[in-house]
């Protein structure tokens, strides 16, 4: 039985491949992720979640399917 | 490859872990240069506070200079009144013939082939002279600045 709280395979590649939507619903998936991780010291930090969003954004192009 | 169900599967809980884990290290990054930002970061107000630093212009460079005693000179047979007891004194070190020439340069407006008429030299000598006296009393008076 799959894990419903994945992305889907499809969108994966998709987004590995560049394409827009996936990308899109990549990062929405892991908005909340995100947004948890932008608290410093309690603070909600804006710099911090737009500084995560990007290195994820860079890092999604840089996933590699291949496991050898 | 084949992408069976299970190869998917896996991709699928690679990604999630890969994403978690850049999304982890981010942060990290985010919370160290934060900290590095908030150790260096001082406030201005804390400055004027803390350390009583008023930003005005009481300071020693915008105040207006106070007018000093006058200070009286006989040049070229004319008496000259000066405010700045360093530019006297300075001037006062000068040999008698260049104090001469600033004066009818500056306060004559004589031009320099005139002023060199009159001393029996010639145009460029006397801009010569001039220019150098001028140093000179820079020189001097930045000497008495630093003395004080």
């Amino acid at each position: 039985m799959r894990n419903s709280r994945l992305l889907p395979y499809e969108t994966i590649v998709q987004a590995a491949n560049g394409e827009p939507e996936a990308v899109n619903s990549v990062l929405q998936h892991y908005q909340r992720n995100i947004h948890f991780s932008a608290f410093m010291n309690g603070q909600f930090n804006p710099d911090a979640e737009d500084y995560i969003t990007q290195t994820l954004l860079a890092a999604i192009f840089k996933f590699r399917f291949t496991t050898e | 490859m084949t992408c069976t169900e299970e190869y998917k599967e896996h991709i699928e809980y690679t990604f999630h872990a890969f994403c978690k884990v850049v999304i982890r290290n981010a942060k990290y990054t985010a919370l160290r240069d934060w900290g590095r930002k908030h150790k260096r970061e001082i406030s201005l107000e804390y400055l004027t506070e803390e350390k009583h630093h008023p930003l005005g212009t009481n300071d020693k460079c915008f105040q207006a200079p106070e007018p000093d005693e006058e200070y009286i000179l006989n040049l070229c047979g004319d008496t000259v009144v000066l405010n700045n007891g360093f530019l006297v004194q300075a001037l006062s070190r000068l040999p008698i013939e260049e104090q001469e020439m600033l004066y009818l340069s500056f306060y004559h407006r004589l031009s320099q082939e005139k002023i060199g008429k009159r001393y029996g030299r010639s145009r460029s000598a006397t801009g010569c002279h001039i220019r150098k006296s001028i140093r000179r009393l820079y020189e001097e008076m930045e000497g008495m600045t630093h003395e004080e």
